[in-house]
């Protein structure tokens, strides 16, 4: 069995000494190669800091994270020449110009693939000869995703890589990132709020919900069991009207919209009969699901794959 | 560690242009400041090589791989994470900044040394703890390696043993200057660990954000955290913090700018922080008691030591406006004229200034109380009033060039551009105090005037650029 290239056990983050902020509470995730993870959540949900206590960059107050072999927080220089990070917020030398910085960052790499960077660097038009300071956030962000890529490292990690993207710049990075997923034995994480990105490459998501992860699995599997059905009885439903482990449920005389996120065909078979109802269902996208995960009272999904 | 890798942080580092440009800076700076004391010192057509002149250059020269840690450490590892994941990253730029190392504070003060025949552990030793007392930015650690250079002026035959390491001293040197540089090696080896958590060294300094381009994680996770540094003890950013935002929550915006020029100080904490300075200068004058006449030792070491009383007060507001400067563009669309924004920020930093003028010079006042009186005569009124108006004239010049540097981008823009009122705090009273101490002193009062009427001009100035100074661009 291949070894998973990115395990967190039981992973728990704080900050602060009186009072102590619990980010993660007990995260646990194993990531095979070949992934291209999604990792959604609300902001402060702690994404960012999942990725962080990944790469070594905050050290985990309990748990562990071992990524490609190495503890994380003691990570040797031969698998940090195999890691890519792209950080929410680009920072590089700002005295130094485009073609300075990239030749900087490749002389650490051994596998640097410069062929690779000219033709990103002409794709996003960066400017070679320009100081770094005065470039746009958009041509910043684009320049750390260059820089990233450069060494065509086995896992990739990105925090929000798009934020700071027009609209074709967004298009190009995607491009490239499907183009790197053909390579199976590449892995990604990456963390985004643009869900309909997500579901252009992602192969695997990975909610967080109040420190803790309240899905992993397949993205499909999880379009699968998160379903919105339409009830339209013969008659008024009562208000107390509910299905258990339902997400939301809403009741409007004789129809009801219930979000459900562990659906089955039983469960429609079931209402049909039950309440002599005319019952249809809705797939969901993945903004949906994640905005009914995440409405007041909802409950965690039952199964964490 | 690659030749390629080495090549590549050499160009990295040699090409910020700032750090090269502040050593430039400094030493021509220091040079001309200390060539002018030592011409007014020693009589014209002979040839003296004084310690001033000797140790200040090394020290401005010492700074600066402390500068280099200091910024790479901060500003470009721990805030770059894609430099704390480079592969290697350690070893080259270690390398780079030992070879810096080695040459400003070992090769310079050798050679420093073997020209001026004093022993070079001396100069090693000075140097080494000097740049580790740097590596800690509290008051203390800044401000005492400035006092102990300018008070070894003063007790020559207590120094001079030390200079040429006779006997004990000898060892105690090479003590000093190896503790030094360990200090400075594990600082350097933390600070280039990419790590914000789990250094050996106290660098709690590290995680704070006015020495950084963002929040720390931890910062981010627990809201706004104030932001300690000596500098703006002066100007207490959360107390000013709470005020508004308590007035915006009660909705009383029309009293914003009352909040503003009503934001009290926090000289006194401040001026707590001088007392090891004071007790150092105080012990260094009783020491030199034999070596120097006792009727002018008090006037020196008012003239040594409270200039940069006068300077962290004329300086400290302007840096806390500068750090200020992000938050000014939601406080500016406050409902108040522009005007009356600018004219509360001015005012209460002179305010300030005046504060922490006042409360530095009785602490100063009250240190000078435990010198040898009996052999000592106390400055008469009219040397106090001299003193007083010169001290404030400076604070005017001082404030006024440090409000317009705070303008300017950079933390440290205010220090640059207040260099003139350093020069004028220091040099101005010991060059009068050297030249006729007990003359005519129109001269020098006419001198402060000029002083006091450009520190004027200048505020007013800094006032109107405050007002039209932009704000939200980058």
């Amino acid at each position: 069995m291949t070894p998973p290239v990115v395990a967190i056990d039981a992973l728990e983050k704080s900050f602060g000494d009186y009072p102590t902020k619990r980010v993660l509470r007990g995260v646990n995730l194993s990531i095979p190669p070949g992934t291209v993870l999604g990792l959604l959540g609300q902001n402060g949900s702690g994404k960012s800091t999942l990725l962080k206590c990944s790469l070594g960059l905050l050290r985990p107050t309990a748990g562990s994270v071992t990524v490609l072999g190495d503890d994380s927080w003691n990570l040797s220089a031969g698998v940090k020449a195999r890691l890519g990070y792209v950080p929410q917020e680009a920072v590089t030398y700002p005295w130094m110009r485009v073609r300075q910085v990239i030749a900087y960052t490749a002389a650490f790499y051994p596998t640097w693939n410069q062929r690779l960077v000219d033709e990103l660097c002409q794709r996003w038009r960066l400017p070679l000869e320009e100081r770094v300071g005065p470039l746009s956030v958009g041509q910043l962000q684009s320049l750390a995703i260059v820089l990233a890529l450069g060494h065509e490292p086995e896992l990739l990690m990105l925090d929000e890589p798009v934020a700071g993207l027009d609209p074709s710049a967004r298009r190009e990075f995607l491009r490239t990132i499907l183009e790197i997923v053909d390579n199976p034995r590449r892995t990604i994480m990456f963390s985004t709020h643009i869900t309909s990105d997500l579901e252009r490459v992602a192969n695997r998501v990975a909610i967080l919900k109040d420190g803790r992860i309240a899905y992993y699995g397949e993205l499909d599997e999880l379009k699968d069991r998160v379903k919105r059905l339409r009830i339209a009885a013969a008659h008024d439903l009562p208000q107390s009207f509910k299905i258990p482990g339902a997400l939301r449920c809403e009741v409007a005389g004789a129809v009801a919209t219930v979000s459900v996120n562990d659906f089955d065909e039983q469960l429609a078979d079931h209402l049909r009969t039950a309440w002599s109802a005319d019952v249809t269902v809705h797939d969901l996208n993945l903004e949906e699901i994640f905005v009914e995960m995440h409405a007041a009272g909802s409950p965690t999904l039952a199964v964490t794959r | 560690m690659t030749l390629r890798q080495l090549q590549q942080v050499t160009i990295h580092h040699l090409s910020r242009p700032k750090p090269w440009s502040w050593l430039l800076g400094a030493v021509l700076m220091l040079f001309a400041l200390y060539s002018l004391a030592d011409w007014v010192s020693n009589p014209p057509g002979t040839t003296s090589l004084t310690l001033p002149t000797l140790i200040f250059p090394v020290f401005a020269l010492c700074l600066f791989p402390y500068l280099q840690v200091r910024q790479h450490a901060i500003l470009w590892q721990f805030d770059n994470p894609q430099a704390a994941l480079l592969p290697g990253y350690r070893t080259p730029h270690l390398l780079f900044l030992l070879v810096v190392a080695v040459i400003t504070m070992a090769i310079v003060p050798c050679t420093i040394a073997a020209l001026a025949s004093i022993s070079p552990w001396f100069l090693l030793a000075v140097c080494a703890l000097l740049g580790a007392g740097l590596l800690f930015p509290s008051m203390t650690g800044l401000i005492v390696p400035f006092i102990i250079l300018f008070q070894l002026d003063l007790d020559a035959a207590f120094v001079k043993p030390w200079m040429l390491a006779e006997g004990f001293r000898l060892p105690v040197l090479v003590a000093i200057a190896a503790v030094s540089w360990r200090t400075i090696g594990l600082h350097a080896f933390d600070a280039s660990s990419g790590r914000e958590e789990g250094t050996r060294l106290p660098l709690a300094f590290l995680k704070r954000t006015d020495w950084r381009f963002g929040k720390t994680a931890e910062e981010k996770q627990l809201g706004p955290a104030s932001r300690p540094h000596w500098l703006q003890l002066a100007w207490n950013s959360s107390r000013l913090d709470r005020q508004i935002s308590r007035m915006r929550n009660a909705g009383v915006y029309a009293k914003v700018r009352t909040g503003i020029a009503r934001t009290s100080s926090n000289a006194p904490g401040g001026a707590l922080q001088l007392v090891p300075l004071l007790a150092i200068g105080v012990i260094i004058l009783w020491r030199s008691e034999e070596s120097i006449s006792f009727d002018q030792s008090n006037w020196e070491f008012m003239t040594s030591t409270l200039p940069f009383l006068t300077l962290a007060a004329a300086l400290a507001p302007a840096v806390s406006l500068a750090n200020r400067i992000p938050q000014m563009a939601f406080e500016r669309l406050l409902p108040m004229t522009n005007q009356t924004f600018a004219n509360a920020l001015i005012y209460n930093a002179l305010r300030s200034s005046i504060r922490w003028w006042l409360v530095a010079h009785a602490a100063a006042l009250a240190a000078l109380k435990f010198l040898p009186w009996e052999y000592l005569e106390p400055p008469s009124q009219s040397t106090m009033t001299v003193y007083v108006f010169i001290s404030l004239s400076c604070l005017l010049f001082g404030n006024g060039a440090a409000l317009i540097g705070a303008l300017t981008p950079g933390f440290f823009a205010a220090f640059i551009v207040g260099a003139p009122s350093v020069a004028v705090c220091v040099g101005l009273p010991g060059f009068w105090s050297s030249l006729n101490p007990g003359q005519s002193n129109m001269g020098v009062l006419i001198a402060a005037a000029f002083f006091a009427a450009v520190g004027v001009s200048l505020i007013a100035l800094a006032r109107t650029n405050w007002r039209d100074r932009e704000f939200g661009n980058r």
